[in-house]
């Protein structure tokens, strides 16, 4: 059993609110859920759609054709309607005057996905009672309007005497249904973060909302600036005085925060820094996905300096690698990006996160026995001790300017080596602990057909390569790139296939360049959507055969 | 108590950035003794031009940034540890050129953190351009035939962004830069210093400020009342008022958005279990 349904209507219209609202019943009635939330960027006028994904199977993204769709309006079912599967129901609004059902309990138009849900329940033949409690759970003091619109939908159906299925209770054990930029946020409250700074920028910015709703539960300050220069600004200031912080934003914001992702680099103050990408360049296509901020990320800022760059492949990822991020940033004291997506961030899926886990602040301390602090001290692994103002007997300076041990500033030649040495000694450090660590995912079967991937395309990835005689390696760590793990995993492979979501190849060019491996076909979107299953099963397909 | 640090300061001789060094340094110097204040606990914030390397000579917690972004950055430090008093310096351009946004926003918010403008309408360290500062006509680098633009008033910008305490100095006037900075000091909230201050090289103003600066504590002067420090400000004559133009107080941005003691249990991670619950 995988179904999906759809349900298309003008912005305004709940879409978003109720495929979560229709997500949670099934996740509570036993099965995976994968969402996807299609926008346009305005307020009004648009036509939107969510897809509810449901399974009895692991899914790990949506399916893009679907058993059932529901459309408030006739435009929106038109341009989606090839998208139909065989047998496919359809209940658009010359069917099914929404307009009335709103309008006969005196609702308000963004209730309409409640509709759906009681012609749903009707359909799949869902107990009424089971879907009336999760409805009193998500809504609160919203349901009673919303459950009479539930059950005209159902009754409307039911007087119809619609063809329906009898769908059984699923056998899962219900799990957390989070959206990515909620997972992204639960990561960094996890690994101690305690001031989240943004610019409302889409995809972005329902991090900040989410943040800013718990700040209370989460004990952080999550705050709106006047723009993404303050933010980072103002979260690399907090991080100098001892507090983990991160800033979240897309592209464009990124583009703004360069000149601070630099000096983060060079005062080695730690800093998470969250790009949550979509169709670029410049204002591009705002609520739709790709991935072509990564040659961005992994140049962003002028001059040379360490950084990390760390990509999600789905949800559980994104709360891992976020925790993460703020171990390595306050560990190495640089910048740490985290590489995100529309698809990843906006889409939602039901997870089991290891909350459990814990992530303890790594910090290299000062040994008070010194005679004096120096924020620079020169040593080894390109590490200096940290420390933060107020500390008794302690005097911290940091200097945007080449500086030196004690962080005065010098621009004599000894001292512009020794520092820009110390850096270099920092990279290396980072690149040998990562060879350590695992920063790619293997899937599949062994064969001698690789698919390489990075980020968001692993969901669709993951289920097209099922059955097949291919391998799947997902890199995680951008930056280090994690050469040796690749090479090691494609030594006998004599295809690779390349799959990323943007025009110029930018994964592709980077793996060819670092592992000397040539790339047999690449996999190039950028029609702003996420990748199909079905589309590249049937590329892989060729591939293999 | 000597807050001097032992490295050689890169100031040309007469430069007004000295007046302002060692105003600061008696003030914190007398604070830190009579235990007002705590050394590790003052922190000192600095952008770009000649008065940036000014963090280099003071022996205090600093940061060294980059050109306009010391506003956010105070606001920042300030909001992780409200412990710290948090001082920061800014130049004519650094704050009201490529940083004007900032510095307002930093304002309105009445963030508790004090800057202090090195205002000599002059950009001295890249070698003399014109600033936003800069009177109309001036002659500089980039104006050769005189600045077409009209200049701003720092301290009125401020007055009208909602800045909680807002003063104008001189730096040949050490025993009042003394007072203000003292005062600064005690105001809880956005605290504004501008300081006027000759470059000796590229703009020499001390015989014209000393012909022009008044001191409004002098007069019969209402410093609670925001009108007529705004009038004072746009009053059309040759004379220069300086002196606490306006102080008010009003709750802090920092104890509006931080919570609670947080920052005492900075490495405590709340229970996630009950907000996931809520996600099923």
């Amino acid at each position: 059993m995988d179904l999906s349904i759809f349900i298309g209507g003008q912005a305004g219209e709940g879409i978003k609110r109720g495929s979560m609202l229709i997500g949670k019943v099934f996740n509570r009635f036993g099965y995976n859920v994968f969402i996807l939330n299609d926008y346009g960027s305005i307020i009004r006028g648009g036509t939107d759609y969510s897809e509810v994904r449901v399974s009895n199977e692991e899914i790990y993204t949506s399916y893009n054709k679907f058993d059932y769709m529901f459309a408030f309006h006739m435009d929106v079912f038109e341009k989606y309607k090839d998208k139909q599967k065989e047998n496919c129901s359809t209940f658009t609004d010359d069917k099914i005057n929404f307009d009335s059902i709103i309008r006969s309990v005196d609702g308000q138009p963004f209730m309409k996905p409640s509709i759906v849900l009681g012609m749903l329940t009707y359909l799949l033949q869902i107990p009424v009672d089971f879907v009336i409690d999760v409805i009193k759970d998500d809504l609160k003091e919203h349901a009673p309007k919303n459950i009479e619109l539930f059950m005209a939908g159902y009754n409307i159906l039911k007087d119809k005497n619609e063809q329906h299925i009898h769908l059984l209770k699923g056998t899962n054990t219900p799990k957390p249904l989070l959206y990515g930029n909620d997972a992204i946020g639960l990561g960094g409250v996890k690994a101690g973060m305690k001031v989240y700074a943004a610019y409302p920028i889409t995809p972005s910015s329902t991090l900040l909302e989410f943040l800013a709703k718990n700040a209370k539960r989460f004990n952080i300050t999550a705050i709106q600036l006047e723009d993404e220069i303050a933010a980072i600004n103002l979260a690399l200031g907090s991080a100098y005085a001892g507090v983990p912080s991160m800033v979240g934003t897309s592209g464009a914001g990124i583009d703004l925060m360069g000149e601070t992702i630099s000096l983060a680099g060079a005062v080695e103050v730690p800093i998470v820094i969250v790009d949550v990408e979509r169709v670029g360049p410049s204002t591009g296509a705002p609520t739709y996905t790709e991935q072509s901020d990564l040659n961005l990320v992994l140049n962003v800022g002028h001059g040379e300096f360490p950084r990390i760059v760390l990509a999600p492949g789905d949800i559980v990822e994104a709360f891992e690698v976020t925790a993460k991020a703020f171990q390595f940033a306050w560990w190495y004291q640089t910048p740490v990006f985290i590489l995100s997506d529309k698809h990843i961030s906006e889409s939602a899926q039901n997870v089991l996160i290891p909350f459990s886990n814990n992530y303890p602040p790594l910090i290299k301390t000062f040994d008070q026995e010194e005679q004096h602090y120096k924020r620079y001290k020169l040593n080894e692994d390109g590490i200096s001790p940290l420390a933060f103002p107020s500390m008794k007997d302690i005097i911290v300076h940091v200097n945007s300017s080449e500086h030196t041990e004690e962080g005065y500033s010098s621009s004599d030649p000894k001292n512009l080596i020794s520092m820009k040495e110390k850096r270099l000694r920092k990279i290396k450090t980072i690149e040998e602990d990562f060879k350590l660590m695992k920063f790619i995912n293997v899937f599949g079967k062994e064969s001698d057909v690789a698919v390489v991937s990075f980020g968001s395309p692993k969901g669709a990835i993951l289920e097209a390569i099922k059955d097949l005689y291919i391998k799947f390696i997902q890199v995680i760590s951008l930056e280090p790139f994690p050469k040796e793990a690749l090479l090691n995993e494609l030594k006998d492979v004599k295809k690779i296939i390349s799959i990323e979501q943007n025009s110029f190849g930018q994964f592709a060019n980077i793996l060819e360049s670092k592992t000397g491996k040539s790339i047999y076909k690449r996999v190039l979107k950028y029609d702003g959507r996420p990748f199909n299953v079905w589309e590249l099963r049937n590329i892989f397909k060729e591939v293999v055969k | 108590m000597n807050l001097a640090t032992d490295r050689k300061i890169q100031w040309c001789p007469g430069c007004g950035n000295f007046g302002i060094y060692n105003a600061l340094k008696t003030v914190l110097e007398k604070e830190i003794e009579n235990g007002t204040l705590k050394q590790e606990d003052i922190t000192l914030v600095s952008g770009i031009g000649c008065y940036g390397y000014i963090t280099n000579y003071y022996h205090l917690n600093s940061f060294h940034t980059i050109h306009g972004r010391v506003p956010p950055l105070a606001t920042g430090i300030k909001l992780a540890n409200p412990n710290l008093t948090v001082i920061g310096f800014v130049g004519d351009g650094d704050a009201f050129a490529e940083g004007m946004s900032h510095t307002i926003h930093a304002a309105r918010r009445n963030t508790d953190i004090k800057l202090i403008l090195h205002n000599n309408a002059v950009y001295g360290l890249t070698t003399g351009q014109f600033t936003p500062t800069s009177p109309h006509g001036f002659k500089s680098r980039s104006t050769p035939f005189g600045n077409p633009e009209n200049p701003i008033n720092p301290s009125l910008i401020m007055l009208l962004s909602n800045a909680t305490f807002v003063a104008r100095g001189f730096s040949a006037d050490l025993k009042h830069l003394q007072y203000i900075f003292s005062e600064m000091l005690k105001h809880r909230g956005f605290a504004f210093v501008e300081v006027l201050q000759p470059c000796v090289t590229f703009n020499n103003t001390y015989q014209f400020y000393k012909e022009r600066v008044y001191k409004v504590e002098d007069l019969n002067y209402d410093s609670s009342n925001l009108k007529s420090a705004v009038d004072l400000l746009m009053k059309d004559d040759e004379k220069i008022p300086t002196g606490i133009l306006f102080r008010t107080n009003l709750e802090t941005y920092e104890e509006q958005v931080a919570l609670e003691n947080y920052y005492l249990n900075r490495n405590e991670v709340p229970d996630l279990t009950e907000i996931i619950n809520e996600f099923i």
